[in-house]
């Protein structure tokens, strides 16, 4: 009894050690620049923020749990396109049933609404390299999710401060929207590399001791 | 104005003032994996090219000839025009190149389902461009991909040098050094 309840805290841990990673030491955006554009066209307010990781978590989970099921019966160079056709076809109703509720706020999102289907965030989820037990892969593509939210709604945050400076500065940071985002991204990016290096530092003066 | 000389000016803005990448922020993660793989970025773009004529001609001709409203129904059939364009292309591949496969098989997917290609459709029906216009963005947006991952392929080695700060080591320095390139690119459009 003692060792299977041990077991269950050591998986415990090790799926929330995979979500926190998502969103730390592997964010997706920080790491590889996966969902970029969607950080850099869709951070305009924080509600368009929301709503992109609102689409964003409903295709991962879905896409995740078909393409796990799906599996190794796929050839390899038919995978990525049957991601992508799941996602198109889960995308659409859902866009759909968003539209309706929230008119205003998907018609913001404009083109990068609808990209959101071909988006590699989503792609790259949906085939595990090795065969993983789903709710490993799940956690993964969650703590991914919420990693990418993280880095969104931090842009989002800091474009809504930079509007303010831009009433002064008639919105010169607005007519470099991209380049303005990619630098914000880049400091991001490199205090979080600050952070890795020093736990990974103070880590290693652990050990030493 | 000639039809010609429309695709060559388009050429022109898809490189420069209407770039998918600096002006929309579109595939910098294709771009990012392209240069970091450092190998066949011809391929990759020379395929990125044809899906983008493929999915934009596919999704409008198949819109003309079933008269489905193109408006309502656009992202399947855009979806399903990149699809067809990387069946198509695999199999030709796998049948009659099959050791040209080999090489170039590992960009064939990421080259085909990107942001990029997906969205030429859409902007070819938000623009109202003509087939001239739509080809000439086209093979632009592939020459721009070319030249950015070319540019990205030689700098990247030098972004993760040891000279650089440890913090910025990396894909910091790759993005802070892309937002530098995307505001030298404003300059072209008259900021």
């Amino acid at each position: 009894m003692q060792k299977k309840y041990s077991l269950a805290v050591r998986s415990a841990k090790k799926r929330g050690r995979a979500f926190v990673s998502g969103i730390f030491s592997q964010n997706p955006v920080l790491i590889g620049g996966a969902g970029l554009y969607m950080v850099l066209s869709g951070s305009t307010s924080l509600t368009s923020s929301w709503f992109l990781f609102v689409l964003v978590v409903a295709l991962t989970v879905p896409v995740c749990v078909l393409c796990w099921l799906a599996g190794r019966k796929i050839a390899v160079w038919l995978r990525l396109p049957f991601a992508f056709l799941l996602t198109a076809a889960l995308y659409l109703p859902l866009y759909a049933h968003m539209r309706q509720l929230y008119p205003q706020s998907m018609q913001e999102l404009g083109l990068c609404g609808v990209l959101v289907a071909a988006d590699s965030l989503i792609l790259m989820r949906a085939f595990a390299p090795e065969k993983r037990p789903l709710s490993m892969v799940l956690i993964e593509a969650l703590g991914g999710a919420v990693g990418f939210a993280v880095v969104l709604f931090a842009v989002s945050g800091i474009w809504n401060i930079l509007e303010g400076v831009e009433k002064a500065t008639a919105g010169a940071f607005r007519h470099a929207r991209i380049a303005v985002g990619l630098i914000i991204v880049a400091l991001l990016a490199a205090l979080w590399q600050y952070g890795t290096n020093r736990r990974k530092r103070k880590k290693r003066r652990e050990i030493l001791r | 104005m000639i039809p010609l000389e429309q695709m060559l000016l388009m050429v022109l803005a898809a490189i420069t003032v209407e770039s998918v990448f600096f002006s929309r922020g579109m595939g910098f993660y294709e771009i990012l994996q392209g240069a970091g793989r450092g190998r066949n970025i011809s391929a990759y773009s020379l395929f990125l090219t044809l899906f983008s004529i493929g999915s934009g001609f596919l999704s409008r001709w198949i819109a003309e000839v079933t008269e489905l409203d193109q408006k309502l129904w656009l992202l399947l059939l855009a979806a399903g025009s990149v699809l067809l364009c990387y069946l198509v292309v695999c199999l030709v591949l796998v049948i009659l190149f099959p050791s040209m496969y080999r090489k170039v098989g590992w960009c064939i997917g990421p080259a085909a389902i990107n942001t990029t290609v997906f969205s030429m459709p859409f902007l070819a029906e938000q623009q109202q461009w003509g087939n001239w216009q739509m080809l000439g963005f086209a093979i632009g947006t592939g020459l721009a991909f070319w030249l950015l991952s070319w540019i990205m392929a030689e700098q990247l080695p030098r972004l993760r040098h040891i000279s650089m700060p440890a913090a910025f080591q990396g894909m910091p320095a790759a993005f802070l050094f892309l937002g530098i390139l995307a505001l030298g690119f404003l300059g072209f459009g008259g900021i």
